[in-house]
């Protein structure tokens, strides 16, 4: 995006700040939020091009609630961002639903419904809830935002209070979404199996007379995903401000792909390489995915002290095997406001591509840095809330490993394993 | 000479002391539309009330409203909700922009809240002085 559309985009975020608080015409409520942000890192690329800085970096929503009945609402969010080679400001319904209200314990949705995914998923899209601009990526993995941001199809949930014991709430959610070929979490994996076999191709022609290297074309690439459910369970602990939770998720869909790989032989006897021949064959692929993913929760508030840590385990399947590893990660943090205006924010996220090679030893073998097996980052965030519709932050991660780096982004550059990120961002809602 | 000192600064103190605590006391009225059918109400029914987790209470639908802030808003908050005004109104962006509900109608000034309370059946705010609230009742908390 141009310097003039962030500008533009900035303006606007100026002009939203000067409405009054959310609008209300002929019954139906009108709100919205916008962001801009800036990030820059000091080594590798990561969230887009940000070795060099990157205004890719925005959010925007608007939301249109009425209430039919009582006991029914109906809803809309229309939401565009662009982080990098995601989204890119493509307009998008991100949620759309039907809300009956029938008793405490059970109520009912249907739609397009925003997920739960630990404490803070269903709220991402929205800076102005956290002090931090990036989540941690151990829990809340940029690559794989869109596949868990909302469902389309039913959700049951409700809320059981035990008077002095807590109360418990509950989120049953299932239902499907389309994946665009782009999303990096299908994307990223088919750019490696490309890139592989262009690579194993090469180094088993490589002692051919003639043989000049291997091109590669992509095709096809998409993913049809049978169904995802999602049961949330939140515990509400008699300690004020105690919560505890859990998130089980399950999703099956077909990945199916097709690429070229060209291979050039030159005629050894010509000392100037012309090319002689090329060969092009087409290599096609379909495999049964199912991911299993589990996470543990817990939030502690207490007067201006926020205190937060989640755990994730995530388990693939390909064609009914069970994969060699385990994705998994933490993180802990806390945030403070010192006052109306200022809150400072910590947190330490660590995240394993695998968690039966923490340390990366069998990763030499394909090819890939040791430190690529892991991610550890340390987070430094401020917030200052100029007013209740106005919030600015900044931030600063000190990062060791890149087990998130993609290949694509990461090309040009050998990728280091210490590194920096600073981050930038104006928010406004109303 | 060093007596006179001493009294005054006591006196100081006192005066100190009295002005905070007016401050920090300041009362908070639960008032309700007169039809509502009920006098009384748990504490814990207000927090869940506010925080949009019940809508109906003894048969009535509730109708909740806030005042946008202030000390009363924020000693009400303190009270009954346990949070401070800045996670009150994060808890209701976050319920609003992720499509589970929208927030309480807020108003600037108590006049402007009482007058709505006033004329809508099941509505329940609450206000720092009972003396010009004409057309609701007080509502009682208990624990």
């Amino acid at each position: 995006m141009s310097i003039i559309k962030h500008i533009s985009l900035l303006m606007t975020l100026l002009l939203f700040s000067s409405l009054a608080s959310g609008q209300e015409f002929y019954g139906i409520d009108i709100h919205g939020f916008a962001s801009q942000g800036y990030l820059r890192t000091t080594d590798n690329n990561y969230l887009g091009k940000s070795s060099k800085g990157s205004f890719e970096f925005n959010e925007v929503g608007i939301n249109f609630q009425k209430d039919l009945t009582d006991n029914l609402r109906v809803g809309l969010q229309l939401f565009a961002r662009d982080l990098g080679s995601q989204g890119n400001n493509e307009v998008k319904i991100d949620w759309a639903l039907l809300d009956y209200k029938w008793k405490p314990f059970l109520n009912f949705r249907a739609g397009k419904i925003k997920m739960p995914y630990g404490f803070y998923n269903q709220g991402r899209d929205v800076d102005m809830l956290r002090t931090s601009i990036i989540l941690p990526q151990s829990i809340y993995n940029e690559p794989i935002r869109d596949v868990i941001a909302s469902l389309e199809g039913f959700s049951f949930y409700g809320n059981f209070d035990f008077n002095n014991g807590g109360s418990l709430e509950y989120e049953l959610i299932a239902g499907t979404i389309s994946i665009d070929s782009d999303f990096p979490f299908i994307k990223d994996p088919y750019l490696e199996i490309v890139n592989g076999a262009a690579s194993g191709a090469a180094a088993g022609l490589a002692n051919v007379p003639g043989f000049s290297g291997v091109e590669t074309l992509t095709g096809g690439l998409r993913f049809d995903m049978k169904y995802m459910y999602v049961f949330s369970l939140i515990y509400n602990t008699p300690i004020e401000g105690f919560r505890l939770g859990g998130t089980i998720l399950e999703l099956e869909g077909d990945w199916e792909g097709d690429f070229s790989l060209i291979t050039n032989f030159a005629n050894p006897a010509d000392p100037t390489g012309t090319l002689l021949i090329s060969s092009v064959s087409k290599v096609s692929f379909t495999t049964e995915v199912l991911i299993r993913s589990g996470i543990v929760s817990l939030e502690y508030v207490w007067k201006n002290l926020t205190l937060s840590a989640e755990g994730v385990v995530m388990q693939f399947y390909l064609d009914n095997e069970k994969s060699d590893g385990r994705n998994g990660g933490l993180y802990i943090g806390g945030s403070y406001e010192f006052n109306d205006k200022f809150t400072l924010g910590l947190y330490y996220s660590v995240n394993y591509d695998n968690l039966k090679d923490k340390d990366g030893s069998d990763l030499p073998a394909i090819g890939k840095k040791d430190f690529q097996a892991w991610q550890n980052d340390f987070v430094i965030s401020g917030r200052y809330d100029v007013n209740e519709y106005l919030v600015l932050k900044a931030e600063i991660h000190i990062i060791n490993g890149a087990a998130d780096l993609n290949s694509v982004d990461n090309q040009r550059d050998p990728i280091k394993e210490d590194w920096l990120l600073f981050a930038l961002k104006a928010t406004v809602s109303f | 000479m060093m007596n006179i000192k001493l009294k005054n600064l006591y006196i100081v103190c006192i005066l100190m002391l009295g002005c905070f605590i007016s401050a920090t006391s300041q009362e908070v009225i639960l008032i309700a539309h007169k039809d509502i059918g009920f006098d009384t109400i748990k504490s814990k029914d207000v927090k869940y009330i506010f925080l949009g987790k019940i809508r109906k209470l003894k048969g009535v639908k509730i109708n909740p409203v806030t005042i946008k802030s202030g000390d009363v808003h924020d000693r009400f908050l303190d009270l009954y909700i346990k949070r401070n005004s800045r996670q009150y109104s994060k808890f209701w962006k976050k319920i609003l922009f992720t499509g589970k509900g929208k927030p309480p109608k807020s108003f600037k000034t108590e006049a402007e809240l009482i007058k709505y309370v006033a004329s809508t059946p099941g509505a329940i705010g609450y206000i720092s002085k009972l003396d010009k609230a004409e057309g609701v009742i007080q509502l009682k908390a208990k624990d």
